[in-house]
């Protein structure tokens, strides 16, 4: 499993480094604009400044922090739902409706909605990322705790008779396959959220995210800098898929166990 | 009275919008420290009688009791091992599946007691290498062993077992048997064993039972019918059981 | 057989390109009455007047100054109508364009839903300052009155929140934490009768008057092309000249446009503080104050900023 993931590693890096290699040969062609493409020394240097002794890492770690704090919202939320619809028929029978209703819905269509509720903040922000990751989560959630083998729940039951026993210790580790998935899903859809919701938003407080960096190169036209910031939220978001992953070797790989399809 | 005791009972599902009778009335009783094998033909209602001793389903009609106490609910004391490999929980090693399980039933233990004895069943059971193992990785026999072992270690007053060694070869299975014997005549263990295995049935029970077709009646067999000639013909002539007594 | 297809393959690619005109000129600008004389010059054809010809306009409305810039940047736009701060950062990242002609002054002013909120010391850190966008015009007037009244250009550079002056104005009346806009007509005029205070005035933020939006176009437009340069600046004369000498008549052929009703339209562009004039007034106070505070890298003279005809 290691020399496959290291197998992976070696995969992405060999790409990034032939995409690298054509970005700065068009560079040395001279046929581009620097305000088109800026060449990749010079983003790397706007990256390490902006790093090193401006705000990007502040705003990196803003965006972590506000998504972490949407993304614990959603999976506590999607969880009690799921909960009560497993308990629940009628219950079950509204979340269903309900999350057939909002999932399909793009969190920035909902964005003049979320204005007039939320304001322009860091609540509107945090609504964006609950709504986009809750759906996912919860559908996941569901699909997995329903597809429990029954052999583990009769097994569980002749263990032990408390309900939150069996939660804990039968239905949640049952879903691990499905709520990783959902995961995975729910954070695409949260970290796209987030970088729109920050190029619209703009600050909140004295920080306004990756999203809200990027906007700000644009807006004053600094190219380099659009890049750096393009590169950190697709080098953020991939190396959190890849954490996922990880977990994923970590348990359900190990486990022998699928996500039911 | 000590023991299991199953009383006129009946139970039927619902299937596809239609009632479907399981089992009309069946008696059996197993007392404390015995045996008892259970035969009959594939749907003849084996595995829904093996349920409802374990407290997985409930009688439509008649009394389930444990040790003259209605059977309520599932209880590590009345520990099933079912026929599906994959039994244990595939997110714990095998050794972790059976000291959760002694842990959870007696909090009190404590983690090294729990890893002896886990420990020693494994041992007894073969797999004495394959504790840190994750259940994927063992194989179907090895699987089945391990929920064997995982169910002797709790040392339950009532083991209900669903043909639990059909995946095992023959050394392997007489091994198992000869461990369940030990395991009963030293801890007064009750035991149903549903088979379709006539020797087996025979080999771990004097007087094995026999649950006719549609669910209508166990017979128990006495010293001059336990023998594999006229279970044979009991199987091949269904509905006719009793006259061919 | 295979011939005849040939032959009416070239037929048909000849008839494509005879149907083409040789060049068509695209013009980028937003949405307001700061842009009427452009609005004027598509109602009238003007710019077809003049480059009677071989020209096909396209009018591009675009959401905001950077993505004119972006178009413009793409080779897809032609002339383009902004103001001068955006303009200038474009120029200071090395885009290679210049002011060919002044096109409005607009009223400009900052509000506030507070009336707790005097003068620029009274906004809190808390309070949020909605304006288009880092950059534009609106931004560096507040910086400008910044520093004049608080010593700090960038003070509320951590405030504020891009939205469009619509968007900007229901934010501000909606009460939320957005409780000053930095705005222009004719949301400056609907806010004011909606009961908010003015604050600031663009004028007195700027401390001169300054042209609100100039018309832009590219160096290599201006070299290769100078007869559909000149076309341009000649429509945008005559359409300038036109509403000023028949402003009931500009109101009345702008009103469908704007969804206005004529005399509304016509109050908001007689206004006091609103004008439409070639003039360029301000590139220079605005260059120095962003090269001062960092809004720029570098200095640009004047005649590097403005074509040798503006500039006269």
């Amino acid at each position: 499993m290691k020399k496959l993931l290291r197998y992976r590693v070696v995969q992405r890096l060999g790409w990034i480094c032939v995409l690298l290699l054509v970005w700065q040969g068009a560079v040395w062609s001279g046929r581009v604009s620097p305000l088109l493409l800026p060449a990749p020394r010079q983003v790397l240097e706007t990256f390490l400044d902006r790093l090193l002794y401006g705000e990007l890492a502040a705003q990196i770690g803003f965006s972590l922090a506000i998504i972490l704090r949407g993304t614990g919202i959603a999976l506590v939320a999607s969880l009690g739902i799921a909960l009560l619809s497993l308990y629940s028929k009628v219950f079950a029978s509204f979340a269903d409706t309900l999350c057939a209703l909002a999932h399909p819905l793009p969190a920035i269509a909902l964005l003049p909605l979320i204005i007039v509720w939320f304001g322009v903040g860091y609540p509107a922000v945090i609504a964006i990322i609950v709504h986009s990751t809750l759906w996912p989560l919860f559908l996941n959630l569901t699909a997995g705790l329903r597809a429990t083998p029954r052999v583990y729940v009769e097994c569980g039951k002749s263990l032990c008779s408390s309900p939150l026993w069996l939660l804990g210790h039968v239905y949640l580790p049952a879903s691990a396959s499905s709520f990783l998935a959902g995961m995975k899903i729910g954070w695409a859809r949260a970290w796209r959220a987030l970088i729109s919701a920050e190029m619209i938003f703009g600050a909140v407080a004295s920080s306004g995210g990756v999203g809200w960096f990027l906007f700000q190169n644009r807006v004053m036209m600094d190219t380099a800098g659009l890049f750096a910031g393009i590169f950190v939220v697709a080098l953020i978001g991939m190396l959190v898929e890849e954490l996922l992953r990880l977990a994923e070797q970590k348990t359900v790989v190990r486990w022998g166990v699928s996500a039911p399809q | 009275m000590q023991g299991l005791r199953l009383q006129n009972i009946h139970k039927s599902f619902e299937r596809e919008g239609s009632r479907h009778r399981v089992l009309e009335g069946v008696n059996l009783t197993a007392g404390e420290g015995e045996t008892v094998t259970l035969l009959g033909r594939s749907g003849s209602g084996k595995t829904t009688l093996l349920r409802i001793a374990a407290g997985y389903d409930f009688p439509d009609q008649g009394a389930a009791l444990w040790n003259g106490a209605p059977i309520e609910g599932p209880s590590p004391h009345r520990f099933v091992v079912f026929q599906s490999f994959d039994q244990l929980f595939p997110w714990r090693r095998v050794g972790s599946n059976i000291r959760f399980a002694l842990r959870t039933v007696n909090p009190k233990l404590s983690r090294q007691e729990a890893g002896e004895r886990a420990a020693y069943w494994l041992e007894q059971t073969g797999l004495a290498d394959c504790g840190d193992l994750w259940p994927s990785q063992l194989s179907g026999g090895m699987k089945q062993r391990a929920a064997l072992a995982r169910a002797f270690a709790l040392q339950p007053g009532l083991l209900l077992l669903d043909e639990p060694f059909a995946a095992l070869d023959c050394i392997q299975r007489r091994t198992m048997q000869e461990l369940l014997q030990e395991l009963c005549a030293r801890h007064h263990c009750t035991v149903l064993f549903v088979t379709h295995d006539i020797e087996e049935a025979l080999y771990l029970s004097p007087s094995p039972a026999f649950l006719t077709a549609g669910g209508r009646e166990i017979l128990r067999l006495n010293r001059d019918q336990a023998n594999q000639e006229s279970i044979r013909r009991l199987l091949s002539q269904p509905g006719d059981e009793e006259a061919m007594l | 057989m295979r011939k005849r297809i040939v032959a009416l393959c070239a037929l048909l690619l000849l008839a494509g390109c005879a149907g083409k005109k040789e060049r068509s000129i695209t013009i980028a600008q937003q949405y307001g009455t700061a842009y009427a004389p452009i609005a004027v010059m598509r109602e009238l054809d003007l710019l077809e007047q003049e480059l009677p010809d071989y020209i096909a306009v396209e009018w591009a409305q675009l959401a905001n100054t950077a993505a004119i810039r972006e178009s413009m940047l793409a080779g897809k736009t032609d002339f383009a109508c902004m103001a001068i701060p955006p303009f200038l950062i474009g120029r200071d990242a090395g885009m290679e364009w210049r002011i060919c002609s002044g096109v409005s002054r607009v009223p400009m002013g900052l509000t506030t839903s507070d009336p707790a909120v005097q003068s620029l010391a009274d906004i809190t850190p808390e309070m949020r300052i909605a304006l288009p966008q880092p950059g534009s015009i609106q931004h560096i007037l507040l910086a400008m009155a910044a520093r004049r009244e608080l010593g700090e250009a960038r003070r509320f550079d951590d405030q504020l929140v891009t939205l469009s002056h619509p968007d900007g104005m229901s934010a501000l009346l909606a009460g939320g934490e957005v409780s000053l806009h930095f705005t222009a007509s004719p949301y400056l005029q609907q806010e004011q009768q909606a009961g908010m205070t003015l604050l600031l005035d663009g004028e007195e933020a700027m401390g001169q008057p300054y042209t609100g939006i100039v018309a832009v176009a590219g160096e290599s437009l201006y070299r290769e092309n100078p007869k559909v340069y000149q076309g341009f600046l000649n429509a945008l004369e005559k359409s300038i000249r036109w509403i000023k000498d028949n402003p009931e008549e500009a109101a009345q052929l702008l009103a469908p446009l704007y969804g206005m009703e004529p005399d509304a339209l016509l109050l908001e562009m007689t206004a006091p503080g609103a004008a439409y004039t070639t003039e360029v007034a301000g590139v220079e106070a605005f260059g120095a104050f962003m090269l001062e505070e960092g809004y720029l890298k570098a200095e640009h003279p004047l005649n590097t900023l403005l074509f040798p005809e503006a500039a006269s």
